[in-house]
This record gives C-alpha cells, structure tokens and sequence, in this order.
C-alpha cells in the first residue's frame, strides 16, 4: 500500500521523479490517452445520454477509478511514485511551491497564456498539447484570472460541502438542490460561492483546465487526489450515510440510465460505485 | 478559404441569398420536372448576432457559436444554461455571454478547427 502526500511536504527528489515520470508517459502516448478518456466522458446533463464523470453521482467513484488507473502508470514506471494531493484552501496562492519551476512550472504568460516555466512549458520540448479545444500546442494558464480575479475556494465553502448529510439527492444533476457531491463538484444551484468548489479549482487555473481536456495540465491530477481525499472525509464525518442512488432508478424516472447507482457498472471499467468506496489496501492519505 | 471554417456573416448570407435568387431564374426553366415532385419549404434561417468583443469576432445563431468564424462546442445543462468546449465547468445564461466567456478564456489563442469528440 502507498502514500499519497500532501504536495508541499514532497522532497526535490520526489519531484524530480514525478515530473520524470510525467515527462516518460507523455512520450509513450499514454497520458494523451487518459487525456481522451476524461473529454469523452464528459456528458452535459441535458443530454439523455449515461453521465459518469460529471453532473452525476458517480462523479467520486468514477474519478477515483481513473486516478486508479493512471497511478498505476506512474508506479510501473517508478514504483516509489504516487499522486500527491494539492489541498487548494491552504496552497491558495500563484506563487505557492507547487508552481515552481522545480515542480509544475507557473502561470501562463499574458496574450497567448502559454506557460513558460518548468518541465512543461512548450519550449522544453517535452510536452506539446495533442487534445486539443483551442490551437496551442502549448500548455496554458491563467492562474487567479487577474483580468477578472476569481479567488480559490475557501475552508469554510469546503467545509459547508463536508456537512452535507446526504450524499446526493434528486435529480441526480447538476440541478440537484442538496448533497455532498453537486455541492463539493460546484454546480451553482442556487448562484452562489460556495456552490462552485471543485468547479472554481479548474477556473482559478485557467487555460487548458477549463475545457475537457483539462487531464493536459499536471495539475488536474493533484487537483482531483484532493477531491477523493475529501470523499474520505465526508464518508468519515457521516457514517451512517452513503453513495446514493443505491439501486438502479425507476420505470418512468427520467434520470433512468443515465445515472450510476451503486451497484451498476461504470463504464469504460465496469467498475460499480461500490467497489469504489473504499480505497483500504490500494493507497492511503498522508495526514 | 478554409473547408471547414464557415462564418456565416452578413455578407455569406448576402451571398447565400444572391444564389438562391439564381438558382429560381435556373428553376423557373426546371418548373415542369420540379412541380412533379412534392414543394420543397423554404425556410428562412435564424437570425444572426454578431460582434466584436476583445477584438475577436463573434457569431451567434440560435444554439450555434463561431469565434472568428471558427465553431464553438456549445453544450447544454439540465437547468437550460450553456457549457463550451473551452468551459467545461462554468454555465453561461446565454450563448452570446457563452462565448465572450471563451475569448476571455482563449486570449490571444484560435480555436482548434475540430475539437475532440464527447462519449
């Protein structure tokens, strides 16, 4: 069983060898196709199509999984490897450590946002956008979006979404008025701050992180090991609740079949939100 | 001019329209073939918004968005707002407001002539 540590306390060395390890994947193909996988999952929940990774309940389960699997990656490579984990209401600043040259390179440049420090900017030869919404070939970002500043969730948003008794509720969408994940994931359901937490993280990154190819900034993997701690948390904060739906939806439910309820099949694993609940024996969190 | 870029300016329709208008003149000498066959309906195409915003040209019809003339992934949430390709994880009331959102987004950046696909 491995650790996944809080990023600010990881030795240059353990850097060194993320971002070697990154570099590595990025040559071989391999994180370009878990950049595929994350776009195509994403379904707008207007659609009548299965919602997995976004606007469902199944948005822990179905990224828990994913980050499952590309750790997996990392570890095949370098088996000392894990994914650190970026708590954003205390690292809230663009000139935190974690923006370093020596660990994710920092904020894009004005006009064209490319970024240009660290092991990921595009002039380093070694990571080049290849799923690509806008043209850059280079990575982008726009850390606190000074032109119209947007600040990172706050401890008590976070907190406020970790008192949630419930686990989701009806509709099951981004629409769902109550419950731990819409108010952790940060659809505005009623239009408000606190509503947007997970949601706010990609916006306060900028570039690359606001669209569906959001896995192309390294930072989506500390980001989203952060939002599958905070599934400890809540589970630990109300035992007696859990992952809602827990059977499959009614005949004549609208949101039938395009929502996960706890012992269905996630695709593209066909992994069960259940099966998911607990990460026990795989990896734990440092403190 | 690009294949698939297609900004649907005034002068497009413009022109759009000047065809239509020839391809009557060639119909009225097809009329008899034509009549045989069942009327076509014409339907008229849904007005055009367009705009400058950040020096960047925005166009907007019904659900459909182009940024200087290049297709934005519009998507809907359940609540009828809009998503882009370029903001997967904030809605927007409107596709005009959608878009500006983009080109804050995008900078200086074009969009990708085709974006990837979704499930």
């Amino acid at each position: 069983m491995h650790t996944r540590q809080n990023q600010k306390n990881l030795t240059g060395a353990q850097k060194k060898r993320f971002v070697a390890a990154l570099l590595e994947l990025k040559r071989n193909g391999t994180y370009d196709e878990f950049v595929r996988v994350h776009d195509r999952w994403f379904v707008p929940d207007r659609e009548t199509k299965l919602r997995v990774g976004h606007m469902s309940p199944s948005f822990f389960p179905w990224h828990r999984r994913y980050l499952l699997e590309f750790e997996n990656r990392l570890r095949a490579l370098d088996p000392g490897l894990s994914i650190p984990y970026w708590d954003w209401t205390t690292d809230n600043s663009p000139v935190s450590s974690l923006w370093a040259d020596d660990f994710l390179g920092g904020t894009g440049r004005e006009g064209d946002r490319r970024v240009t420090t660290g092991a990921f900017a595009y002039d380093r030869g070694n990571w080049t956008i290849n799923v690509r919404t806008s043209e850059a070939g280079y990575l982008t970002r726009n850390l606190g979006r000074p032109q119209n500043p947007i600040k990172l969730p706050t401890a008590a948003e976070l907190q406020w979404a970790l008192d949630a008794p419930l686990y989701d509720s009806d509709p099951w969408d981004s629409t769902a008025p109550d419950g731990f994940r819409n108010r952790l994931e940060g659809w505005a359901a009623p239009r408000s701050e606190k509503w947007r937490n997970h949601n706010k993280v990609h916006q306060w990154i900028g570039g690359h992180m606001t669209g569906g190819a959001a896995p192309n900034d390294p930072a989506f993997w500390l980001h989203h090991a952060f939002v599958d701690l905070l599934w400890d948390r809540w589970q630990q904060r109300h035992p007696g609740a859990g992952y809602l739906p827990d059977r499959p939806l009614p005949l004549g439910d609208l949101q039938r079949g395009r929502v996960i309820s706890l012992d269905e099949p996630m695709p593209p694993w066909d992994v069960t939100p259940r099966e998911m609940l607990s990460h026990q024996g795989l990896y734990r969190y440092e403190a | 001019m690009d294949a698939v870029a297609v900004p649907p300016t005034r002068r497009a329709l413009l022109r759009t329209a000047f065809t239509a208008a020839v391809l009557a003149g060639t119909a009225a000498a097809l009329a008899p073939v034509l009549r045989a066959r069942r009327p076509r309906p014409v339907t008229a195409p849904a007005p055009l918004a367009e705009e400058t915003y950040r020096g960047r040209h925005i166009a907007v019809r019904s659900h459909q968005v182009w940024i200087d003339g290049r297709p934005l992934h519009v998507m809907r949430r359940a609540d009828g707002s809009y998503l882009s390709g370029i903001n997967h994880f904030e809605s927007f009331a409107t596709p005009l407001e959608l878009a500006r959102a983009a080109v804050d987004e995008l900078g200086t950046e074009r969009l990708a002539l085709a974006a990837p696909h979704h499930g």
